[in-house]
C-alpha cells in the first residue's frame, strides 16, 4: 500500500460517488414502495430508469472534472504532490548544504519564467528570480569545487608517488618534504587551471555571480524607487553624462575655444616660463 | 628503504629546535613592527599637476642631470605606480634619479564606482596627454622621454602612435603587444590571464562590469594568485617563516604585501576595452585598436624604442612583449631581456643595477 495520501480532489470524487450510490439506494425502493410500478408500471419504470441514468451521467461528468483537476494539480507540482518525504527534505539540514533549491527548483523556475502580469507580483518575481539565480550560482560553485577537489586529489597522488620514488634524492628534513609537496601540488593545480573544463566552470561561476548581483540590485532599486531614493542605475546615468560632457569640454578646449581649463596646476608647481596651452591642436575627430 | 624519506630522529629534533627558536625570534620581531614602519614610495617628490584623480609627481633630483630631457614614468591601472619605488634599495625611480634623470611619474589614483565610465581613450588622450603637455610646457620642450610599465606601457604605445611628435624616446617595460602570443610558448605556468580572458565571452565581460561597475581589484588579485596557487597558499606560513627572523627580509616582505594590498579597481569601460579589445580580440598588434575614433597604428611609432621584458614573466609572457619589434615604424628598436619575473625585474635585488643602468645608458645615446 502506498503511503501517498489521496489528493483532496480524489477524496471529493470518492465522496460524490458514495453520495450518488446512496441516492440510488434511497430513491430506488421509494419508487417501488409507492407502487408506481403497479399504477402506471411502464411509465414509472421508465422514470426510475431515467433518474438512475441521470445520476450516473452526473456522476461521470463530475468524475471527469475531478480527473482533470487531479491532472492539473499534479502538473502544478512537477515533483509530485507534497508528501511527508518532501517535507522532511525541506527541513533536513544535510539538504541545505546542497547546491540549488532542491524540490523547489522547478516550481520557482516556473514562477519566474512564466508570463508576467501587469499588476501582479512584480516585486515577488524579482525576489524569486534572485532566489533562482542564487541557486544557479550555488550549483556552479559546487561544479567548480568538484573540479578543484579532483585537482587536489591528483596532487596528493603525485606527491605520494614522488616521495616513494626510490630513484629520487633522499628527503632528510621537513622543509625538503614540504618543498616537494608545494612543487607537486602547484604543477597539478596549474594543469587543472588550464583545462577547458576548469575554464568553463570558472566562466560559469563568474557569470552566475554577476547575474546574482545584478538581480539583487534590481530588488534594492525597487525599494529605493518606493522611497524616491536615487538608484545605482540612475547614478550611473548621471555619471555617464558627466564623463561625456568632460570629453566634449576637452575637445572644445583643444579646438582653441577659450574656456576655463578644469585641470589645474598644483600650487606646488614650479614656476617656469612655459608655452601656452593649446600650442598643439588635436585632430578634429578627437573626442577625448 | 622503500621511499625517499630518510629522516634521522636526531636531525629532526634539531630541526624542530631550530624551527622553534626561529618562530620565537620571528614572533617578537613581527610584534614590534607597526604598519607605519612599513613605508613604500618614499622617494621625495612634489605634486605638480592634478586632474580629477590623476596626479603628476616631479621627483627631487639626487644627482647632476645627465639626460637633458625629462622622463615620465607611466604605470597601468592594474596595480599602483608605487611598485617602481618600493623601497630605497629596490627602486627603479631612485636608480634613475641617482643616475641623473629628471623624473616625473603619473599616479592614476584610486578609481571609484563613479569612475566606471572612464575609457582608455580618457587615460591616453586625456590624462596622459595632459601630463605630457604639462611637462613639455614646463620645460619648453616639444617632446619628452616616456617610460611605460605593463598596462601603462600599452598606454604609452597608444599615445606615441597617436602623438609621435610629443615623444622623444619611448621605453616600454613588461608590456603586452600581441595578447595571443602566450600560446606560442606552451608553458603551463605562463599566460594564465591570456587564457582566462579568452575563456570568457564578450557578454560575460559586459555583465561582470555591469554588476561591479569596475573590474574589482580583489578579482584581479584572485586571478593573479591562481597563477601561482601554492605560493599564494603558503605565503603566510612557509613564505613568512623564511623571513620572519631577519628584519631586512621581513620588511621587504611586508612592503611587497603593502603594495599588493593597494590594488585599485580598474575603471569599468577601460576594463572592457582592456579585456575585450586587447586580450580577447588582440586589436593592438593588428592595428585595429581605436581610441577617440582613431586607429592606433603602431607603425606611427617612429621615435627610438627600448623594449624591456622579463624572461620569466608569467603575467606578460616574453613573446607577448617582443612582438613589438615587428610593429613599430622605427629602425632604432632595442630590447633588454632581464632575468626575473613580472614584478621581480623591478624589485629583486639582482635586477637593481641592471634595469636602471640599461635605461639610462640607452637614453644617453639618444640625447
Amino acid at each position: 500500500m502506498s503511503d501517498k495520501p489521496e489528493s483532496w480532489m480524489q477524496q471529493a470524487g470518492n465522496m460524490f460517488k458514495l453520495w450518488s450510490d446512496q441516492q440510488e439506494k434511497i430513491f430506488g425502493p421509494m419508487f417501488d414502495a409507492a407502487g408506481y410500478t403497479g399504477l402506471a408500471g411502464g411509465r414509472m419504470a421508465a422514470m426510475k430508469g431515467d433518474a438512475a441514468e441521470s445520476l450516473r451521467e452526473a456522476q461521470r461528468t463530475w468524475q471527469s472534472s475531478v480527473d482533470q483537476w487531479v491532472t492539473l494539480a499534479q502538473k502544478a507540482m512537477p515533483h509530485g504532490s507534497i508528501t511527508a518525504e518532501s517535507w522532511k527534505t525541506l527541513f533536513d539540514p544535510s539538504q541545505w548544504a546542497q547546491a540549488g533549491l532542491g524540490p523547489l527548483d522547478a516550481a520557482i523556475e516556473h514562477l519566474v519564467e512564466g508570463p508576467s502580469y501587469a499588476t501582479l507580483w512584480t516585486l515577488d518575481r524579482k525576489i524569486l528570480k534572485a532566489q533562482k539565480l542564487r541557486g544557479d550560482w550555488a550549483q556552479d560553485l559546487a561544479a567548480y569545487q568538484v573540479l578543484m577537489h579532483g585537482a587536489w586529489n591528483e596532487a596528493v597522488k603525485r606527491f605520494l608517488r614522488e616521495i616513494n620514488d626510490t630513484q629520487g634524492t633522499p628527503i632528510t628534513s621537513w622543509r625538503e618534504l614540504t618543498d616537494v609537496w608545494v612543487k607537486t601540488a602547484n604543477e597539478s593545480l596549474l594543469e587543472t587551471h588550464r583545462t577547458p573544463e576548469f575554464l568553463e566552470a570558472q566562466r560559469r561561476l563568474t557569470r552566475s555571480g554577476a547575474e546574482c548581483r545584478l538581480q539583487e540590485r534590481e530588488i534594492v532599486e525597487a525599494f529605493c524607487e518606493m522611497q524616491q531614493t536615487p538608484t545605482r542605475t540612475e547614478m550611473d546615468e548621471v555619471q555617464r553624462e558627466v564623463y561625456a560632457l568632460r570629453r566634449r569640454l576637452r575637445a572644445l578646449e583643444r579646438s582653441g575655444v577659450a574656456l576655463t581649463v578644469p585641470a589645474t596646476a598644483s600650487p606646488n608647481a614650479p614656476k617656469k616660463a612655459g608655452r601656452g596651452r593649446g600650442a598643439r591642436q588635436a585632430p578634429p575627430d578627437s573626442t577625448a | 628503504m622503500n621511499s625517499r624519506l630518510q629522516f634521522d630522529p636526531l636531525q629532526l629534533a634539531q630541526q624542530f629546535a631550530d624551527f622553534s627558536q626561529r618562530l620565537q625570534q620571528g614572533g617578537e620581531l613581527l610584534r614590534s613592527v607597526k604598519d607605519r614602519d612599513v613605508q613604500i614610495a618614499t622617494t621625495p617628490k612634489t605634486e605638480v599637476f592634478r586632474q580629477d584623480k590623476t596626479t603628476l609627481y616631479h621627483y627631487e633630483p639626487m644627482a647632476e642631470q645627465t639626460v637633458a630631457v625629462p622622463v615620465l614614468v607611466v604605470y597601468g591601472l592594474v596595480g599602483r605606480y608605487t611598485m617602481a619605488d618600493l623601497q630605497e634599495d629596490r627602486s627603479l625611480i631612485r636608480n634613475l634619479l641617482l643616475q641623473g634623470i629628471d623624473l616625473y611619474a603619473v599616479d592614476w589614483g584610486n578609481p571609484g564606482r563613479g569612475d566606471r565610465w572612464l575609457t582608455i581613450d580618457d587615460y591616453v588622450d586625456g590624462y596622459l596627454n595632459d601630463c605630457i603637455e604639462f611637462i613639455c610646457r614646463e620645460h619648453a620642450l616639444d617632446s619628452i622621454n616616456v617610460l611605460g610599465i605593463c598596462e601603462g606601457g600599452v598606454f604609452t604605445l597608444c599615445h606615441a602612435a597617436l602623438h609621435p611628435e610629443r615623444v622623444k624616446n619611448l621605453i616600454v617595460t613588461i608590456t603586452p603587444v600581441d595578447f595571443h602570443a602566450d600560446q606560442a610558448e606552451g608553458r603551463t605556468d605562463h599566460g594564465f590571464i591570456n587564457l582566462w580572458t579568452r575563456s570568457l565571452t564578450a557578454e560575460d565581460v559586459d555583465r561582470l562590469i555591469e554588476a561591479n561597475g569596475n573590474l574589482p581589484g580583489e578579482l584581479m588579485s584572485f586571478v593573479f594568485s591562481t597563477m601561482t596557487p601554492l605560493s599564494s597558499l603558503t605565503k603566510y606560513n612557509l613564505g613568512l617563516l623564511d623571513v620572519v627572523d631577519d628584519e631586512k627580509k621581513l620588511m621587504n616582505f611586508l612592503r611587497m604585501e603593502k603594495w599588493l594590498a593597494d590594488r585599485p579597481h580598474h575603471p569599468g569601460e577601460a576594463a572592457k576595452q582592456w579585456l575585450k579589445d586587447l586580450y580577447q580580440q588582440n586589436k593592438l598588434v593588428k592595428n585595429q585598436f581605436e581610441l577617440g575614433g582613431r586607429k592606433v597604428e603602431l607603425a606611427n611609432i617612429t621615435m627610438p624604442v627600448l623594449n624591456v621584458y622579463a624572461k620569466e614573466d608569467h603575467i606578460i609572457p616574453p613573446q607577448c612583449s617582443r612582438a613589438l619589434a615587428e610593429c613599430v615604424g622605427t629602425d632604432d628598436y632595442s630590447e633588454i631581456g632581464l632575468a626575473g619575473g613580472h614584478v621581480g625585474v623591478f624589485v629583486s635585488g639582482k635586477s637593481q643595477g641592471v634595469l636602471g643602468k640599461g635605461i639610462v645608458d640607452w637614453l644617453k645615446e639618444r640625447p
